[in-house]
């Protein structure tokens, strides 16, 4: 277990802001934020570059936040591997076997495995410089790994990876971690990255961790409009309290004159009037089929196509609801269904805010 | 046509030395080389030349290296004054530098350190160090610039690894220092043997003591033996190059 407790440091302007985290043994927890966010700051008082004006950090329970990197345990992984030029793989791989004194037969059994995992075996005797960003990657985790570290860090691991292979080395890296049982903190500016790695993810600006939970929590319910902004949901918009319920709250959406119901177990710091924001992700918008009446569905809007950007395996459709005011709602659809629906621009439909996927913001 | 500009210039300039060189040819005689190649005072000059221009070069780079390393990497009271002063070589001359090190030796405290220490003035100790005071800097400012040009995170990585400070620093940013440091010592070596100013004012020219290459050409002039002169240039030449042929080739490793 690694435990930031209220860890506040401060770098020219910049500022951490009581930053307080727990990941547990095993788990893999991705910090996900925009650039100048913090993160790389956060790793380095992490992985003791930095010294915090104050808190602590605690690794396994035993309190390292004086303690210089070579001392603390933790492998570190930058964006671009820093793989040692004048070394082979095979001595940048055995680095830290060699540093704390080890003899590599020792450690045989275990680099065999990770090697054969990693499929880097072809590449011990080569140089990095003339490994491809892939190749790079893999011996550099194999070289963290080698050492058996209490935790891994990686620093944005994939930017220095043509997209082609990124795919590739994410799934790679996913399962060493699992088989490894790794307890593993990434941090990333990437959200598909953060949502395929993380078990747990917080999102952190200016400083600041903003959420964190896990990750289906993080993905479908933002608790801030920077978080929602930060993820790209565009579907946020103003309502009010109508009135508490046994398992949620009830919101007028005043601009289409229609209420909308939210199942929310934090329905109590809510009351009667109060000014709410709520939102859904693009992708939970479901569009209803004209010859089914799915009388089941809840918040149901009819509304009007008037875009629709084509862009491969899922396309974004604009969809205009309301009367007075017109309010534009966007929706990710896989091209199967926009091709078995027929959806065309112009075209009438009506749509659906599934209540268990919308979210509220009280800010 | 920038292509055939810069091209030309590059040839310019290399016929400018070359044109310098090859008219020495005309004042030597070939069976006079050989004679001379053989004399004792010139077997002298060559030895004394090579001796202080290692030793100063060596001692030069040894303290080149962690004074550039600490100016690269670490921040501390008075850096930018020392950062400035590094440049003192190149703003006096040699001879206003070999000057105020006689200056220095006037003062009690360098009286102190002639008394109790090696004794400089008039000395091989004095060439050594006129050699290594007007190279010092220059050393560390290559140096400075190869570890600046080396990311840090390297050595973090090390660290993090399980590597001590000082054991990252000798196995990771040295080696990957190397093609600088290759460059900061024949850069050293080569201002060392020609060195003149600084050492004149320092050993003087005294022959068959403090006779180095320079000098003997100096004292040459001063003769208006232009043969002799000639010859010993050519010497200093072959000796120059042929080092830093020799330093270029055992300290280039190619990593492929």
């Amino acid at each position: 277990m690694i435990e930031f407790r209220s860890i506040s440091a401060a770098a020219g302007s910049f500022r951490l802001d009581s930053i307080s985290l727990k990941i547990p043994r095993g788990d893999c927890h991705v910090i996900v934020g925009p650039t100048g966010a913090g993160k790389t700051f956060l790793l380095e008082t992490l992985i003791g570059l930095r010294s915090p004006e104050s808190g602590a950090i605690l690794l396994e329970g035993r309190e390292i936040t004086g303690f210089p990197p070579h001392k603390r345990q933790i492998a570190f992984v930058p964006q671009d591997t820093c793989l040692f030029p004048t070394m082979t793989v095979r001595d940048n791989v055995l680095y830290g076997v060699r540093a704390n004194g080890i003899e590599p037969t020792e450690v045989a059994p275990f680099l065999e495995h990770l090697v054969e995992f990693l499929r880097i075996g072809h590449l011990l005797d080569r140089w990095p410089q003339n490994l491809s960003g892939g190749e790079k990657q893999r011996v550099a985790l194999a070289r963290a790994l080698v050492t058996k570290p209490v935790l891994l860090v990686l620093d944005e691991p994939f930017s220095a990876i043509d997209h082609s292979f990124r795919e590739e080395i994410r799934r790679l890296l996913k399962s060493l971690l699992e088989e490894f049982r790794m307890t593993t903190l990434i941090v990333t500016h990437d959200h598909d990255e953060a949502f395929f790695l993380g078990n747990h993810i917080s999102i952190m600006m200016d400083g600041r961790i903003l959420q964190s939970g896990s990750r289906d929590d993080i993905y479908s319910y933002p608790r801030s409009f920077a978080a929602a902004s930060f993820f790209g949901i565009k579907n946020v918009f103003p309502g009010k309290v109508l009135e508490i319920t046994d398992t949620g709250v009830v919101l007028l959406w005043e601009s289409v004159h229609q209420t909308v119901a939210v199942p929310c177990r934090c329905r109590h710091k809510y009351a009667a009037g109060q000014s709410v924001h709520f939102g859904i992700r693009p992708e939970a918008v479901y569009i209803m089929r004209a010859d089914k009446r799915q009388d089941e569905k809840k918040n149901v809007f009819p509304g009007i196509i008037t875009k629709i950007f084509l862009r491969g395996k899922m396309h974004t459709l604009l969809v205009e609801i309301g009367f007075e005011t017109k309010i534009q709602i966007e929706i990710d659809i896989h091209d199967a269904a926009v091709r078995k629906m027929g959806l065309q621009e112009q075209m009438e439909i009506r749509i659906s805010l599934e209540p268990k996927w919308i979210f509220l913001i009280s800010e | 046509m920038l292509k055939k500009l810069t091209i030309g210039i590059t040839f310019g300039i290399f016929t400018l030395y070359l044109l310098l060189v090859l008219s020495l040819f005309a004042f030597i005689n070939p069976s006079k080389l050989v004679q001379a190649l053989g004399s004792e005072r010139v077997l002298f000059s060559v030895m004394l030349s090579l001796k202080a221009a290692v030793i100063a070069t060596s001692l030069s780079m040894l303290l080149a290296v962690p004074a550039a390393y600490a100016l690269s990497r670490y921040e501390f009271p008075g850096k930018r004054i020392v950062d400035v002063l590094l440049e003192l070589p190149l703003v006096v001359t040699p001879i206003s530098l070999g000057a105020m090190v006689l200056i220095f030796f006037q003062t009690r405290i360098g009286e102190l350190v002639q008394a109790h220490g090696v004794s400089v003035v008039f000395e091989f100790p004095g060439i050594i160090l006129a050699q290594f005071l007007t190279t010092v800097g220059i050393a560390v400012r290559t140096m400075k610039n190869t570890f600046d040009g080396i990311s840090p995170r390297y050595e973090m990585v090390a660290c993090t690894l399980g590597a001590t400070p000082p054991w990252a620093f000798l196995t990771v940013t040295l080696p990957m220092a190397k093609t600088g440091m290759l460059a900061a010592t024949i850069l050293t070596f080569a201002k060392c043997i020609g060195e003149f100013g600084a050492t004149i004012m320092l050993a003087g020219a005294m022959p068959m003591k403090t006779e180095t290459l320079p000098i003997s050409i100096f004292m040459r002039v001063g003769s208006a033996d232009i043969e002799g002169m000639a010859l010993m240039i050519l010497i200093l030449l072959s000796v120059g190059l042929s080092v830093l042929f020799v330093l270029r080739f055992v300290l280039t490793v190619k990593y492929d």
